[in-house]
């Protein structure tokens, strides 16, 4: 779902000279294969959607926070945390702006009428409003995005970075040493 | 006075670790109804883009890089009104105690510090624009120095309790560090919310130009500065490699004086400080000993090596070292703190060594030090035609020559020094022969 993302994060990164060497290792990946599984499911079995969803929500925290050494899977995790608080305290699905839903080219339907295994519309009775789906991103990909899915999208961008053998550490932006690390390397 | 330090160390952990927390968690209770409301959202996405951009951006000062944080938390009080404040600065610390893998305890501590701050400078900003609206101009300058003073004396006081370092040594490091700096960012931080509060969001391109203007303008004023910095550092090194290199080439000549200079240079530093010296003046001490023997250069093989007693024109020659050295090192214009160590290290407080027959306190304090180190190394050392003699024996010569040969008191502070090391310690460093095992040694004590 993040494709769009996840392609320009590896143009980006050829460009400044990267290339793929070796797979990166991840601790616990059967918990990471265990939520995509609960995923699939709740496409499935809609009806327990919500209880899936949550589940899955909660494996990709272990997995992230099972992999914590890595700056990029810290950042993930911000923005993990913030959906899944949104999807938690709003019983299992994430709300959506309807308005900002209509411009996209599926159908509202299925969210409308409850059966949409992911997406819930958000109202007055909507819980944390401003964690969920309140964004509408026109570009590469037109979606409608949470403050949580910035932080994703930035997590993406440096884990491809840092795939491809060319990482940006934040830690590093933050206290303003860019410039020597571009002379190490 | 243990009490009352480590009374105020528990008051000082109240507040920071129970009063910022429960100050933070009201003040985002108190306001977060307004994150609900459906025409914030906009402005918090605008903010928290503002708040991820902002965070990995500083600008450089010469301490440690500032970020434009604070500004950008100003500028949305100002604008919006105290929950964007609140909103941006949560932001920061989530992403900073992710990124940093903070303890929760400091990032809840810092959260509530810097929420204490948002809410106080928003309330300020709700009375003045409800009682003085016309003087927005001066309100806001107020603002700023407010935001600043509490930011700095809040986090100041929890720097102090995480690091048990006193309060009052953190503020002048922080203020030194560039409180100009940060003020320059909050005033920046305000004239874009005025700014877009009269003319919308398109102004503030010719903001960013210049917020980016003033980035390279700093990058590239301190990257000059650690740039010399760097320089100097190297200039040092390259000084101690030179003064090490003309010692070892002194011990190489004389191989029966092997490691000489070296330990009278670590006795010398271990007397200074002993003596209660400023670590400047010790480490002149050291270097001094490592070259107080370079005029032996000048002094031929024959007379140098020679096994046995010296005719009197030998040492004669001999004598002449000292005088020798100095005028290497006096053409080299390099060290010239050093000097005197070189001259005079063979005179004596009763006026008759030489070569000046310099009397007690005309021989300079650096000369008078080395004058004990050396004479103690050269009684206890081995030579390969003797032995050297007990510690006890050359402490007791010391002693001897207290107010004749060597100035009183610091004989004394040797003899106590000395006797202060344990046996394993003092016979390491006396049978230390090179450089390495010297530099290990001094290490380890």
């Amino acid at each position: 779902m993040l494709l769009d993302i996840i392609f320009i994060s590896f143009v980006v990164a050829l460009i400044r000279g990267g290339r793929i060497k070796e797979l990166p290792k991840f601790n616990k990946f059967s918990v990471f294969g265990i939520a995509v599984l609960l995923q699939i499911l709740s496409a499935l079995m809609p009806t327990w959607g919500r209880v899936f969803v949550s589940v899955a929500y909660l494996c990709l925290l272990i997995f992230f926070y099972s992999n914590r050494e890595h700056e990029d899977i810290r950042f993930f995790m911000i923005g993990w945390f913030f959906n899944a608080i949104a999807i938690w305290s709003n019983f299992g699905k994430m709300p959506i702006d309807l308005e900002l839903a209509k411009k996209l080219k599926y159908s509202v339907d299925p969210i409308v009428n409850g059966t949409d295994f992911k997406h819930s519309v958000l109202d007055n009775s909507t819980n944390l409003p401003f964690l969920t789906d309140i964004m509408f991103m026109p570009f590469p990909i037109a979606r409608v995005i949470s403050i949580g899915d910035i932080f994703i999208m930035i997590g993406a961008f440096l884990l491809v970075q840092r795939v491809m053998g060319k990482p940006i550490s934040l830690i590093r932006l933050r206290e303003g040493k860019i410039h020597e690390t571009n002379q190490e390397l | 006075m243990k009490p009352t330090k480590n009374f105020s160390h528990f008051a000082l952990g109240l507040l920071v670790q129970c009063l910022f927390p429960v100050a933070g968690l009201l003040v985002i209770i108190s306001i977060i109804t307004s994150w609900g409301v459906n025409e914030h959202w906009g402005v918090m996405a605008t903010y928290t883009i503002l708040t991820l951009v902002s965070s990995f951006t500083p600008i450089r000062t010469l301490n440690s890089p500032l970020t434009l944080n604070n500004a950008v938390i100003f500028s949305g009080i100002v604008l919006y009104g105290t929950w964007i404040g609140v909103w941006s600065a949560l932001l920061e610390i989530i992403i900073i105690s992710f990124i940093f893998k903070s303890k929760v305890s400091r990032a809840l501590a810092n959260s509530g510090q810097v929420l204490i701050t948002v809410w106080l400078v928003g309330t300020l900003d709700q009375f003045f624009r409800t009682y003085y609206p016309d003087y927005w101009f001066l309100t806001d300058i107020g603002l700023i120095l407010v935001y600043w003073l509490s930011n700095t004396l809040l986090a100041a006081a929890g720097i102090s309790y995480f690091r048990e370092v006193s309060f009052q040594v953190i503020i002048k490091s922080m203020l030194q560090g560039g409180s100009m700096t940060y003020l320059l960012l909050m005033a920046v931080g305000e004239i874009g919310a005025r700014f877009v509060g009269a003319y919308e969001g398109y102004s503030l391109t010719i903001l960013l130009g210049t917020v980016l203007l003033l980035r390279s303008v700093f990058h590239q004023y301190f990257a000059s500065i650690s740039d010399q910095q760097k320089k100097m550092e190297e200039i040092k090194n390259l000084n101690d490699s030179f003064l090490i290199a003309l010692a070892a080439s002194i011990d190489a000549r004389d191989p029966y004086t092997l490691g000489h200079s070296f330990r009278v240079a670590h006795w010398g530093r271990e007397t200074a400080k002993f003596m209660g010296l400023p670590p400047k003046q010790s480490t002149e001490v050291y270097y001094g000993g490592i070259i107080h023997d370079i005029g032996k250069i000048g002094i031929e093989d024959n007379i140098l090596n020679k096994e046995g007693a010296l005719s009197k024109e030998e040492f004669e020659r001999i004598k002449e070292h000292p005088v020798i050295g100095y005028e290497i090192l006096k053409r080299t214009s390099v060290f010239p703190e050093l000097l005197p160590a070189i001259r005079w290290h063979h005179e004596r407080v009763d006026g008759t060594g030489y070569p000046d027959k310099l009397k007690g306190n005309e021989i300079p304090l650096i000369a008078r030090i080395l004058a004990v180190c050396d004479a103690f190394d050269a009684m206890v050392s081995d030579r390969p035609y003797r032995k050297g003699m007990s510690v006890e024996e050359a402490l007791r010569r010391i002693q001897e020559g207290a107010g004749t040969q060597f100035d009183a008191e610091i004989a004394a502070n040797f003899v106590t020094m000395i006797k202060s090391l344990n046996e394993e310690e003092l016979q390491k460093i006396i049978r230390a022969n090179n450089r390495n095992q010297e530099i290990d040694v001094s290490l380890t004590t």
